[in-house]
């Protein structure tokens, strides 16, 4: 009687005691796998590499994380000399920490990092041009690759991806960048040397100008309004991931001076730029603004009145209209009361008139007045 | 029962009584809005007779004796009061509604009239006179009006549809983008009135309103004559940081404050901002402290309107600015 009974509880069909032993074996490898990790067998340490499987699996995963994240991105034109100049120096002050200069030997520190900081030399080689911008964006879980410091600043981020295209199609000549020029009284002035050579990088100084034409001018802007440009770029409430790092190092006292030593350099000259109807729709926009598209003449506050309002005059034409551009980007927050205002005015900018307005300001000699 | 409702009735009326009369279409201050009064009344009494009619009908029907009913039910009644009688009622009221309200004539005078232009704005209006030597002068959110003088308002707007409806002068006519539509008024008594934009046109619609002054017609020459002035000189030092803070700090670039460097057509004609009856299009009272507020905090008051906030000044500073902009009468 009791045989029976056992019998009778054992009678599964062939597809429930293949379910049963399933299961039993689902469980088997999560008991394994829970004590696997728990135990610490695993060896976390940086100095000894992945399984072959491990560092298989993580491949996989991130290039194709980054290929089905990089589909609707688009490309601007990226042999432009502007956006690749200035993602070198961007790359001198804010890469080359970790991935070196490219083409010699990592610095034994980051050379023994797990993963490794790659040469960027072969960047273009593994990746689209799309698919670099999505990772100098967003930055890698796990590698110690940072996502980009400046919210919204993607055109910031292009020009990394610029230079990255150069560093492919350029062989590498083996001789490095010349060094910065650094102006001499600086030193007097008592200021360290770092923040200014941070500066003169990018921006230039009496003798050379910036080194592309997004920098701007700083020796045709208010000394007012370079103090506070740079508190909020310390802030990070105006966001840059080219200048929040660099002026995230300064003190109030090197802030201060380095916004005097560049008030204090004689203005660049304005760029020769042929009269035409460019700059005349530009002319007029300055002085007169586009009533029917609610869009106030830019003299209104452009006028030199105030010291914390930027004088446009002398500035670059591609650097007014890129950033009457990124005001324009919804992910794009500038700072109140300054930034946030421009911000809405800057709505009301087409595109076209950007770049007159740009043109006619860049033709325009810095340090005169603009009449109201 | 029937007490209580005669007792709602009574309360319903007074309430009604009590309704502001300076934004209403049934206290009339203009030609235009009194035959508009007149069709209203006419219509609602001869409704009201119609629905007494209808109700004895009824009760009869219901408690009638049997011949009473047997004559309502012949085909005779409904010919007389289902098919006559409503031809010849609304024929009728149609004609007159035609006759009362002057439909498709041309208004007297419409080429000799004095012109206003009213632009309807988000949200706002823009005002303009020409006054006799020719000369337009700008002003926002007030139309003022010589008594008994037909004045031909030239409605237009800027942007979306909009509605200008001032109930104490006449009907509503809508903005409509392209089009200039002409609305003939002429105020037959004295005061301020109230209207506003009578068709949604966005987010802060329901801040568009606007002022009527209908002044005796000598009253308003010396009104036009002194809104046509520049502004005058300022002189007091607090006022005069004032006016450097207006016009160095960009506001020139949108609002015009005739008589200095300011000559923005953006935004409202600032001249004479201090004499005008509201702030905003009746948004808010018109003193220094609004102003402030405005100046300050646009985008709270009036979500969405064109005017960025403008925190960038300290208190005193803003403290002068809206002073001299509330010196400006």
């Amino acid at each position: 009687m009791p045989e029976d009974k056992i019998v009778k509880d054992r009678r599964l069909t062939r597809w429930q005691r293949i379910g049963v032993a399933s299961l039993l074996v689902l469980a088997a490898f999560m008991m394994g796998g829970v004590i696997f990790v728990a135990s610490g067998v695993y060896n976390i340490g940086a100095d000894r590499d992945h399984w072959s499987v491990t560092n298989l699996i993580i491949t996989i995963l991130r290039d194709r994380s980054i290929a089905a994240a990089a589909g609707d991105v688009k490309a601007p034109p990226l042999d432009d000399p502007d956006l690749y100049l200035l993602g070198e120096q961007h790359y001198v002050g804010g890469c080359a920490t970790c991935h070196g200069t490219p083409g010699q030997p990592l610095n034994p520190i980051y050379r023994n990092m797990l993963p490794n900081p790659p040469d960027l030399t072969g960047a273009f080689s593994h990746y689209s041009a799309e698919e670099l911008f999505w990772i100098v964006k967003n930055g890698l879980k796990f590698t110690g690759m940072p996502a980009w410091a400046g919210e919204g600043r993607s055109d910031e981020v292009w020009s990394v991806v610029a230079y990255l295209k150069q560093l492919h199609q350029t062989p590498l000549s083996g001789e490095t960048r010349p060094e910065p020029t650094l102006p001499r009284q600086q030193e007097v002035r008592g200021l360290g040397t770092l923040p200014l050579e941070n500066c003169v990088r990018c921006h230039g100084d009496a003798q050379t100008g910036p080194v592309s034409a997004l920098v701007p001018t700083l020796q045709n802007l208010p000394q007012a309004y370079l103090k506070r440009a740079l508190e909020e770029y310390r802030a990070g409430t105006r966001p840059s991931g080219i200048m929040e790092p660099v002026a995230y190092e300064m003190t109030d006292a090197e802030i201060e001076k380095l916004a005097e030593y560049y008030t204090g350099l004689p203005v660049e000259a304005p760029t020769d730029i042929a009269p035409g109807p460019l700059l005349e729709q530009g002319r007029r926009i300055a002085e007169s603004g586009v009533p029917e598209h609610d869009l106030p003449a830019c003299n209104s506050c452009h006028n030199g009145s105030s010291p914390q309002i930027p004088t446009l005059a002398g500035q670059s034409a591609r650097y007014i209209a890129n950033q009457l551009q990124l005001w324009r980007q919804p992910d794009y927050r500038d700072t109140p009361p300054y930034g946030s205002l421009m911000a809405s005015i800057a709505q009301r900018v087409s595109e076209d008139d950007a770049l007159a307005v740009g043109a006619y300001y860049a033709s325009q000699p810095a340090g005169g007045t603009a009449p109201p | 029962m029937r007490v209580l409702n005669i007792l709602a009735g009574a309360i319903a009326v007074a309430t009604l009584g009590g309704c502001s009369t300076s934004q209403s279409a049934l206290v009339p201050r203009g030609e235009q809005a009194e035959r508009i009064n007149t069709l209203f009344w006419v219509m609602t009494s001869g409704g009201a007779v119609i629905l007494v009619l209808v109700c004895v009908l009824a009760a009869i029907a219901i408690f009638g004796s049997a011949s009473l009913r047997r004559r309502l039910s012949g085909e005779a009644l409904v010919k007389g009061l289902g098919i006559a009688l409503p031809v010849l009622v609304l024929t009728l009221l149609l004609t007159y509604g035609f006759l009362v309200l002057r439909a498709g004539a041309v208004p007297e005078g419409t080429q000799t009239n004095m012109r206003i232009a009213v632009s309807g704005e988000l949200w706002w209006w823009r005002v303009t006179y020409t006054d006799a030597s020719g000369t337009r002068v700008e002003t926002a959110n007030e139309i003022h009006l010589p008594v008994g003088r037909p004045v031909t308002l030239e409605l237009t707007t800027a942007d979306v549809i909009h509605s200008l409806w001032a109930p104490n002068l006449a009907g509503k006519l809508d903005m409509i983008p392209g089009r200039t539509n002409e609305l003939t008024v002429t105020a037959t008594e004295a005061g301020v009135t109230r209207g506003q934009c009578a068709e949604y046109c966005g987010g802060a619609h329901a801040f568009m309103s606007f002022h009527v002054v209908a002044q005796p017609p000598e009253e308003f020459e010396a009104w036009l004559a002194q809104e046509a002035s520049p502004a005058d000189p300022v002189e007091d030092p607090q006022l005069l940081r004032g006016q450097e803070l207006f016009l160095n700090t960009g506001c020139g670039g949108c609002h015009a404050v005739r008589g200095t460097a300011a000559t923005g057509s953006i935004g409202p004609d600032l001249t004479h901002v201090g004499s005008r009856r509201s702030l905003a299009a009746g948004t808010l009272p018109n003193t220094a402290e609004a102003i402030a507020a405005f100046i300050v905090n646009n985008q709270h008051i009036k979500p969405e309107n064109k005017m960025p906030e403008y925190a960038l000044f300290s208190d005193e500073e803003l403290g002068d600015l809206s002073a001299y902009l509330e010196s400006l009468r």
